[in-house]
């Protein structure tokens, strides 16, 4: 078997795609997320790490029928930039809704799910999707 | 700065050559436009690419390409800026004359990508997205378009047939252009009704997938008029970058980096938009067609589906938009297609383009690497 | 057993997949006669989604329990997950979910397996850590995406969903206390799944007397020996729910009324979830009970073992049930799905990647 996905690119990345976690400038209070090293807002370099609530709405979607290699199992797959409560906006797949149910403005809240495999024997991929709010959720 | 000027074109017909390599296509394009200026030899190489290497295993391109155009052992290298790379390029061999390091250069582009099923090429195209949080996700190059497509049409009420109207005008000006990958006139209809990549981007909103390989000789002035008898100046050149994640920019719906590429190349040639006769413009999807005229400064944001449904930017108007039918119907191999715009809009500008023809004095090409976040700005006066 | 500190239930949460297929569906698909899972007494049941998983099904349940035990995930110091559908045969399910709540570094906990009862000896566990001052707050889930063979009639019963418990000290924060337990295990082969095996084997109606019934009857019968207690002194009984028929026979036997069990009988609408079956019960029970009542508990994991445990409802139940979705919710919130969708969703349909 090949690999391909990196281990130590899976394992440094796991805590912004488990939990949503965004870097904030201690300096100028600006959020970035994916998080930086870095404000690019006013230079500082002094910034802590915290995680984003995981509750927003949807502010633009696509469903995509035609998907990369490897995905097949998940399409239609519908993704969505998704703006925070906090103001930010993440990219990110949406799970357990239609297509035909999806509208900007759809409020809808983050979940852990798996993103892809790598085979059948190589690692799997989890990171935060968000699925609309409802009922039982 | 010292004066740099386009004096040699060479290009290849856009479509799927599985009989053909990059060295071969390369090679191609490379010896017309050394023929261009009569045989003369070129100093140094610079080469757009996008997958070389992620598709052909293939790095040190800009070593081989000069061995195969028999330019062996000349500087040469490649640059890469995703689908932006043809513009980098030139960019770069623009600063390699100006600066007076070299007094003729080649600009090459050159892309392969039929060499895999879509399903492959997908994910080589999709690294020009953020790898760790979009591409990551399996989202297409076409589905982050789609997200900013959605947003366009929904914030200016643009209608799915008004959106197709960027299409019909690209097919029928690639209609008239042999180097076009696809050189045959579609309608609203067929636009509005073909299938669905990523809703609602459907397939004829989007650049086909294909192969093709352009060159350009540029000289300092001291040669310009040596290899060329229509020398055409590079008047002007800007480039900018943005956020690649494209959920951390402000606003959807304009390119900050093209504005800010075409205002430093709007300043350096001394030139406003109302001057510009011609456009060579980065349409990969129908909604990056009407967005860059609006970055540019030639409309008003959201106003131009109507716009050029009234007959703005057709061929006889100021400026002409993409007489080569664009991204969309002339085709886009990748990091060749910045090449193949300012190849397009020089031969305009000295007369001897075999497609549409514009009469003008001013033109403009602009090259974008992923969703606006690597662009260059060429301007060009005769 | 009764620890020298009482340990109790400081939160609960479950976590059902939204996705159901019909028995109706699987029986004609395999060609059984129309109404074979009325024997079972089984309607339907819940179907992991195609990018779900114990992870991430283990993950939403703890969410839920944190949320009614109201603490930060960081006060947790023990996380167990009690499965045999791990998505890795050998890497921790625990890490990814103590990671992606906010749980790790400092902390121990580990996957275990006992088939069904694998979260309940997570809950023994995690008493002693507690009752010996080891550990404060316990995180124990018990989830599963149960695998049956197509075609086999474990497949109108082999469901996925899980639930999660916060176990702390009484009297910190508990809603309900383990007033003792009693456990019962022998090596009997009722039920298995070697490592290259994709579906287990299992011993038809040898997984009834020699089984399910001889072990659950033998714990209850041990700790109602041990406690002093009788029949009586219960006001529900939660069983292990391979199927809707079991309980209410194991109830029958052990002289428990028809109406104590069926508050917490919930596989009837969600198949049997394994390591959340009785869990999810006790959880649909906890969602209605008053303070004073008492609860018997009775997983079972095949292999065989059972768990008896007596839980008493305390003071302040009735504010925590609100703080997270219950498992009303998560039955009304329900898509049916085809045969077909269903084999793609679980991963039945074979295809060749290159």
């Amino acid at each position: 078997m090949s690999m391909r996905f990196s281990i130590p690119r899976t394992w440094r990345e796991r805590r912004p795609h488990y939990l949503l976690e965004a870097s904030k400038c201690k300096n100028c209070g600006k959020i970035h997320y994916p998080p930086r090293i870095k404000c690019d807002k006013c230079g500082s370099r002094d910034l802590e790490r915290i995680r984003l609530s995981g509750e927003g709405k949807v502010v633009t979607y696509t469903v995509q029928y035609v998907v990369l290699d490897g995905f097949r199992d998940y399409a239609p797959i519908v993704y969505a930039i998704v703006e925070l409560k906090e103001g930010i906006k993440v990219l990110a797949t949406l799970t357990d809704v239609k297509p035909e149910d999806v509208k900007i403005g759809l409020k809808v809240k983050a979940v852990l799910r798996k993103v892809s495999e790598d085979g059948k024997l190589g690692l799997i991929r989890y990171a935060i999707k968000f699925k609309p709010i409802e009922a039982g959720s | 700065m010292r004066k740099v000027y386009v004096v040699g074109i060479g290009l290849t017909k856009i479509g799927r050559f599985f009989d053909k390599g990059l060295r071969e296509l390369f090679a191609e394009a490379a010896i017309k436009a050394l023929d261009d200026i009569g045989g003369e030899k070129v100093q140094a190489l610079v080469v757009g690419n996008m997958m070389s290497s992620s598709l052909g295993e293939q790095n040190n391109l800009g070593a081989i390409l000069a061995d195969y155009a028999g330019l062996g052992g000349i500087p040469a290298f490649k640059v890469e800026a995703a689908c932006g790379s043809g513009g980098v390029a030139v960019y770069t061999g623009y600063s390699l004359v100006a600066s007076g390091l070299f007094d003729i250069v080649m600009v090459g582009g050159v892309e392969k990508q039929t060499e895999y099923p879509t399903r492959i090429v997908s994910k080589g195209l999709a690294q020009a997205s953020d790898a760790e949080y979009e591409l990551f996700y399996g989202i297409s190059f076409t589905g982050l378009n789609a997200l900013v497509m959605r947003k366009y049409m929904e914030t200016y009420g643009i209608s799915r047939d008004e959106m197709s109207v960027w299409p019909v005008l690209m097919h029928k000006n690639a209609s008239k252009n042999p180097y076009a990958q696809l050189p045959f006139e579609v309608t609203i209809e067929q636009v509005s009704n073909s299938m669905l990549i990523a809703d609602p981007i459907r397939l004829l909103d989007s650049s086909p997938i294909g192969d093709g390989a352009a060159a350009l000789v540029l000289a300092s002035e001291k040669y310009a008029r040596k290899l060329s008898d229509t020398p055409v100046e590079i008047a002007g050149v800007g480039l900018a970058t943005d956020h690649i994640y494209i959920a951390y920019r402000d606003d959807l719906l304009k390119l900050k980096a093209t504005i800010n590429a075409s205002k430093v190349a709007y300043r350096m040639a001394k030139v406003e938009p109302s001057q510009i006769d011609v456009v060579e413009e980065h349409d990969a999807f129908t909604v990056l067609g009407y967005m860059n005229l609006e970055d540019l400064g030639f409309s008003e944001r959201g106003k131009t589906p109507k716009e050029i449904a009234e007959g703005r930017f057709h061929p006889g108007d100021k400026p002409t938009v993409n007489p080569s039918g664009g991204l969309k119907a002339r085709g886009h191999p990748v990091g060749a297609t910045g090449v193949y715009q300012v190849a397009e809009v020089a031969m305009q500008l000295r007369g001897d383009y075999p497609g549409v023809k514009v009469n003008g004095e001013i033109g403009l090409a602009q090259s974008i690497g992923g969703l606006g976040t690597t662009v260059s700005v060429t301007i060009l006066r005769r | 057993m009764k620890p020298v500190n009482d340990v109790g239930i400081a939160g609960w949460g479950v976590y059902i997949p939204k996705y159901r297929i019909k028995c109706s569906e699987i029986e004609a698909m395999w060609g059984f006669q129309p109404g074979y899972c009325r024997n079972l007494n089984v309607y339907e049941k819940a179907v992991a989604g195609v990018d779900e998983d114990t992870i991430t099904i283990g993950y939403e349940a703890a969410k839920n329990a944190l949320r009614r035990a109201k603490i930060t995930p960081s006060e947790v110091g023990a996380i167990y997950v009690g499965t045999e559908s791990k998505p890795y045969a050998v890497k921790p399910s625990i890490t990814v979910v103590g990671e992606a709540l906010g749980i790790t570094p400092e902390t121990l906990g580990a996957d275990l397996e006992f088939a069904c009862r694998a979260a309940s000896e997570a809950i023994e566990a995690s008493i002693g850590l507690i009752a010996s001052d080891m550990i404060k707050y316990s995180l124990v889930i018990g989830a599963d995406t149960a695998q049956a063979s197509p075609g086999d009639v474990l497949e109108f019963t082999a469901s996925s969903g899980g639930a999660a418990y916060v176990l702390a000290k009484r009297g910190n924060n508990t809603v309900a206390y383990f007033e003792g337990s009693f456990s019962y295990i022998t090596d009997t082969p009722d039920f298995w799944r070697r490592p290259r095996s994709p579906y287990p084997y299992h011993g038809e109606q040898f997984t009834g007397d020699p089984a399910y019934f001889h072990h659950i009857i033998s714990a209850v019968k041990g700790l109602m020996e041990f406690l002093g207690l009788r029949v009586s002194d219960f006001d529900y009984a939660v069983f292990h729910q391979p199927n809707g028929r079991f309980p209410l026979k194991v109830a029958s036997k052990l002289g428990f009324p028809k109406d104590k069990v069926l508050p917490g009988l919930i596989t009837p609408y969600i198949g049997n979830t394994y390591n959340g079956s009785a869990l999810i019960g006790l959880a649909a029970v906890l969602e209605q009970a008053k303070p004073g009542q008492r609860i018997l508990l009775v997983p079972f994991g095949s292999g065989s073992g059972s768990d008896a445990y007596s839980i008493i409802v305390g003071d302040g139940i009735e504010e925590r049930v609100d703080l997270a979705p219950k498992v009303k919710d998560f039955l009304e919130n329900k898509e049916y799905i085809s045969y077909s969708l269903y084999a793609k969703f679980r991963g039945l349909i074979e295809k060749f990647e290159m």
